[in-house]
């Protein structure tokens, strides 16, 4: 279980995240919906350990608190993180990338095992094992890094716009992966902007604008919530807040 | 036949520089560090040979198990308490490079005054396995082919570390981008250090291994240090093979300018290639990879 | 204009005072005295320089050797004015080469190129004694006093500092103090950076030059080792840093206490020098706590201040028509933009809208020089620009704000909007440059804080203030980077309402945005772009409820 209470973040003047909350249940999906520049990508990389957050706020995994921590440490605690951007070593091979990502003392243990089931997932990157990453397409490189992510063994798997950049054919397959996945006992707390099909496979979500958690339900609910639209389409008028 | 000669005594000394260019090149690729103390060490490591088969008559072959372990963890302990606060309090790569630039620009004059008050200003050289051999028609001596061996030794197996080994990768990993290289849960500080360390090593080898050859002075050091950072370039930061053939190139066309115009004009077409090269590719020859 | 008087007056006091100096003290203070004096030129010359483009040069000594090499070996053959004109010219000579080949790349190089200098020079001039001249080594028996050397190097010092003191205040010492803060504004404010950085180091390695050939007869014998003793280098950077580089008196603060010091340490530790130099060294880049960097910047010289009525902001130019055909550009693997093509007419806002990494900063980086395209066609009334340099397009009248805020954080925010008058294509300059600086701060809504360093401002004040700059361009095409991103709801009115006061002004404006409030209520027409490529162009309203774009934002249900 991952717990967030009171997370604000700020860069110089700008406060990027103010008192977030929010929780990730063993075995869930769990969705942050929000138009660019409302505080996603910090609040993963808050996390992941990237980013100091201002005093008083709390992220703890089963409880054992992660704020005292390094980024490395934290990534033995069972988070791994694909940053917007991939978080892939472009100069190395496939093979490199998925062998560094069970770099983790957690992960040496099941490292066959996890390949296996990577290559299973992404049969393309089977194929493609000896390829240096820096020529492969957008998908493929984002098949790597949910790869290197998978192979540290992680209880949570933090995902920041992984259909960035991908065909539609490419998103069908991703989110069938991230399906499997949950399938196989990871959680997920995915930031996307392609709300119809995230909120397909989650369970839960949150809405974020200008950095505040403005809206929380399941999934279903979240579907048919005219906010979601509103927050990334606008309304021409003066947006409510839901909830 | 001059052409043959220039090109066996241009690899020895190639090679030699592209040791000491690996050791750079794992030093400012992956801990980041622009060491302008690095020449010095190189001397310090010659000068302790020099102590070592003077003073106690032992084999500079053999004072090389003394002094890169001795190396390696004088640099470690310099990275830890000299460059690691630096390294904290730096906001971005930019004030980093600097800081780090400026800092071992003084602990250059620090241990270039150290030698200088141990060894005096004198030049040093001594005679080891200096008996010529014929190869290809060439005679060179066997000192020079015996440090090119041992070059080629260690040069094979960093590269062999760096390649096939989980932390060779992991210290590549760091290189090419030590955010990704947090998210895999390598230690990047650790990993810095031990780079650096290691790199400290390698020159120290190469000084060693070269004092049987050439003479020396305790203010060499710079000039070691050019050459390295040059090569470094050239080939590309953190490239393991670039540094290689960047080396074995400015070896050979050094040997060439010494023996085919001038042997006071090294430096200067050293130089000269090495504007040549920025301004062709400013990423060096072979850009930055870790291959 | 009293303030000035009361300095010039104390300047030239302080000189005369100087001068008697010969006169009254004994052969001991007086070599003390040219000690000072010319550590005093080569720290002030060299942070001239470093100090404002915050390229460390290691080369004080190359510079310097050079002068004194030349009264070597014309020192004798010419008379003395005349040596100095060629010690001067060849130092120059020297600086250009080395300034245009490694200028251009980034600092780092230009460090190890200057750290390597002095070797190289030295071994150049070893390589000629012993091949030409069959020699090494001069004497230099040139009838010059001890005095006379002290009476040069005072007039050097006086002259350097005259010289800093004039380049603070000219265009070119703006040009460099927005340089050394950020290059990419400097670019985009339409600064030559190559040929500032060029300027000022030929500048500084005179005055190297100089000081070197004004020392040399101190000499009687001179050598390669000699001239080009790198420990020069290595103190006179001590120096400027520790009295502070940022300021034109700081490095002759920093040379009292070094020069009384190396006396010191030379006297009683001869052996030691190096060492404790290196340590000293050490212990000053430690204990400063923002790094070298932090002491370059830590004070700006002000240029002064005018005191002027604020004048209305007059839109000198109407806007443009904006062209863009077949735009594509490609990073590697990954095409960011594919075959765009959409215009801007004259006075039109366009929205260019679409989900994250659909191309659409990567378009802006296009237009306004900051990335080269790889094919198409972009044309500002007709004109070509694809391929001008970034701060030539600037002047042509193309201004931009970015995405992370750029403000020039140490300046204030009249100096900010200065920068930007100073160098356009059209440059206002000196008394009348406040005056309309300030009309643009009115513009955005800044007037109450014009004089306040940017880096004390808040987020929506220092995006005004970005806008202010970019509008003191005269622009023809206003480029918006997510400026209205991360403001509430009366920042967002405040700001839409700004942007629109500028269509009315007639100004053409291209919006990049995520805020489709905002989009619908300003823009003519939207370009929507998904994956680099264009998916819909038209109204707002249309374009917002288009089916494409809509699955573009949202996603599809399922396959």
């Amino acid at each position: 279980m991952l717990e967030v209470s009171g997370l604000s973040v700020r860069y110089g003047k700008h406060a990027a995240l103010g008192n977030v909350a929010l929780k990730v249940a063993p075995g869930e999906i769990v969705v942050m919906l929000g138009a660019n520049g409302a505080g996603k990508t910090t609040l993963l990389k808050a996390i992941a350990g990237l980013v100091r957050p201002e005093p008083g706020a709390r992220v703890g995994l089963d409880g054992r608190d992660l704020l005292a921590l390094e980024p490395h440490h934290i990534v033995e605690a069972g988070i791994a993180l694909v940053p917007e951007g991939r978080g892939i070593f472009a100069e190395l091979t496939v093979r490199e990338n998925l062998e560094l990502g069970a770099y983790a003392a957690r992960a040496r243990a099941g490292e066959r095992h996890n390949l296996t089931r990577v290559l299973t997932l992404f049969p393309r990157l089977a194929e493609r094992q000896r390829q240096v990453v820096r020529t492969m397409s957008g998908g493929e490189r984002q098949m790597v890094a949910i790869g290197r992510a998978l192979m540290s063994a992680p209880t949570v798997l933090l995902l920041d716009e992984p259909s960035l950049g991908l065909a539609p054919l490419m998103c069908i397959e991703l989110f069938r992966a991230l399906a499997q996945i949950r399938a196989a006992g990871v959680s997920l707390l995915l930031v996307e902007q392609n709300a119809k099909r995230s909120l397909d496979i989650a369970d839960r979500g949150y809405l974020i604008d200008t950095g505040r958690i403005v809206g929380e339900g399941t999934a279903a609910n979240l579907k048919v919530d005219p906010a979601v639209q509103r927050a990334y389409l606008g309304a021409g008028e003066v947006h409510q807040q839901p909830l | 036949m001059l052409a043959v000669d220039i090109v066996l005594t241009g690899l020895i000394i190639g090679g030699m520089y592209a040791l000491t260019a690996l050791g750079l090149t794992l030093q400012y690729g992956v801990a980041r560090i622009m060491n302008l103390s690095y020449g010095e060490f190189l001397v310090a490591a010659a000068l302790s040979a020099f102590s070592l088969y003077t003073g106690m008559t032992v084999s500079p072959l053999i004072g090389l198990f003394v002094v890169v372990p001795i190396a390696f963890a004088l640099n470690w302990l310099i990275f830890k308490l000299l460059l690691m606060p630096l390294v904290r309090r730096a906001k971005n790569r930019d004030v980093l490079e600097v800081d780090s630039i400026l800092a071992t620009f003084g602990l250059l004059f620090v241990i270039q005054g150290v030698a200088l008050v141990i060894f005096g200003g004198q030049y040093f050289s001594y005679s080891y396995l200096s008996i010529p051999v014929s190869v290809l028609g060439s005679a060179l001596a066997v000192n020079r082919l015996v440090a090119l061996a041992f070059a080629a030794v260690i040069g094979l197996g960093i590269y062999l570390a760096l390649t096939r080994t989980r932390a060779g990768t992991a210290i590549r990993a760091v290189a090419v981008d030590p955010v990704s290289a947090q998210l895999v849960a390598i230690d990047v500080k650790r990993a810095s250090a031990f780079a650096y360390a290691l790199g400290g090593a390698l020159v120290a080898a190469g000084g060693v291994l070269v004092s049987m050859f050439l003479t020396f002075h305790a203010s060499m050091g710079v000039e070691f240090t050019m050459k390295a950072l040059i090569v470094v370039i050239m080939g590309g930061v953190g490239n393991v093979l670039g540094a290689l053939v960047a080396g074995l190139l400015l070896g050979i066309g050094e040997t060439a300018v010494a023996r085919l115009i001038d042997p006071g004009l090294t430096l200067a077409a050293t130089y000269a290639l090495f504007l040549a090269a920025l301004l062709i590719r400013p990423t060096g020859l072979f850009g930055r990879s870790t291959r | 204009m009293n303030r000035q008087w009361t300095w010039a007056c104390g300047a030239v006091g302080a000189l005369i005072v100087f001068a008697l100096v010969p006169l009254l003290a004994n052969s001991y203070y007086l070599a003390l005295g040219v000690s000072l004096l010319y550590f005093a030129v080569l720290a002030t010359a060299w942070a001239l320089f470093s100090g404002s483009t915050h390229y460390i040069s290691l080369a004080t000594v190359a510079f310097f050797g050079i002068g004194a090499y030349t009264v070597g070996v014309l020192g004798e053959v010419l008379p003395w004015p005349l040596v100095l004109l060629v010690a001067g010219t060849v130092g120059v000579t020297l600086a250009l080469v080395v300034g245009l080949s490694t200028l251009r790349l980034s600092g780092i190089y230009f460090v190890i190129f200057s750290f390597g200098l002095s070797e190289l020079i030295r071994q150049l001039v070893t390589w000629y004694e012993v091949n030409i001249h069959k020699s090494v080594g001069r004497y230099i028996f040139i009838d010059i006093t001890q005095a006379q050397i002290y009476w040069q190097l005072l007039a050097l010092t006086a002259l350097v500092l005259l010289t800093g003191w004039l380049i603070n205040r000219s265009r070119l010492g703006l040009a460099l103090r927005v340089i050394g803060q950020d290059e990419v504004v400097a670019r985009h404010a339409g600064i030559d950076i190559t040929k500032a950085k060029l300027v000022m180091f030929a500048v500084s390695a005179l005055f190297m030059t100089l000081t070197g050939a004004v020392m040399a007869p101190r000499w009687t014998y001179i050598d390669p080792a000699i001239a080009f003793n790198p420990m020069l280098s290595f103190e006179v950077v001590i120096m400027a840093l520790f009295g502070g580089a940022g300021v034109l008196f700081g490095p002759i603060l920093g040379v009292i206490p070094f020069v009384l010091l190396f006396e010191l340490l030379s006297a009683n530790f001869p052996n030691y020098f190096s060492i404790l130099l290196g340590l000293v060294f050490m212990v000053i880049v430690y204990a400063l706590p923002h790094g070298v960097i932090g002491l370059l910047q830590r004070r700006m010289p002000q240029a002064p201040p005018v005191a002027t009525m604020p004048q209305p902001f007059a839109m000198a130019a109407k806007g443009a028509a904006l062209e863009v055909r077949n735009l594509r550009k490609a990073f590697g693997g990954l095409v960011a933009v594919q075959d765009l093509s959409f215009a801007a007419a004259p006075g039109e806002i366009v929205g260019l809208i679409g989900p994250n990494g659909s191309g659409k900063t990567t378009v802006l980086n296009l237009i306004s020089g900051a990335l080269p395209a790889d094919a198409g066609d972009i044309r500002c009334d007709g004109r070509a620009i694809a391929g001008l340099g970034t701060h030539r397009i600037a002047r042509l009248g193309i201004a931009r704000t970015f995405q992370l805020v750029r403000v020039l954080e140490s300046m204030t925010a009249v100096d900010n909007v200065r920068a930007a008058l100073a160098f356009r294509g059209r440059p206002i300059w000196g008394v009348g440059a406040e005056a309309v600086a300030r009309g643009l701060l009115a513009r955005v809504g800044l007037t109450d804080k014009a004089d306040q360093i940017a880096s004390q401002f808040t987020y929506i004040d220092q995006k005004r203030l970005e806008l202010a700059r970019a509008l003191a361009l005269e622009p023809r095409v206003l480029l918006l980077d997510e400026w209205l991103a991360g403001l509430n709801r009366t920042e967002l009115n405040d700001g839409i309402a700004l942007i629109r006061s500028l269509r009315e002004a007639g100004l053409t404006v291209i919006l990049v945005e995520h805020v489709m409030d905002a989009i619908r209520s300003l823009c003519d027409h939207c370009v929507v772009m998904n994956a680099g490529v264009k998916i819909a162009d038209g109204p707002p309203a249309a374009v917002l409820a288009d089916r494409d774009v809509i699955r573009a934002y949202l996603g599809e249900a399922d396959a």
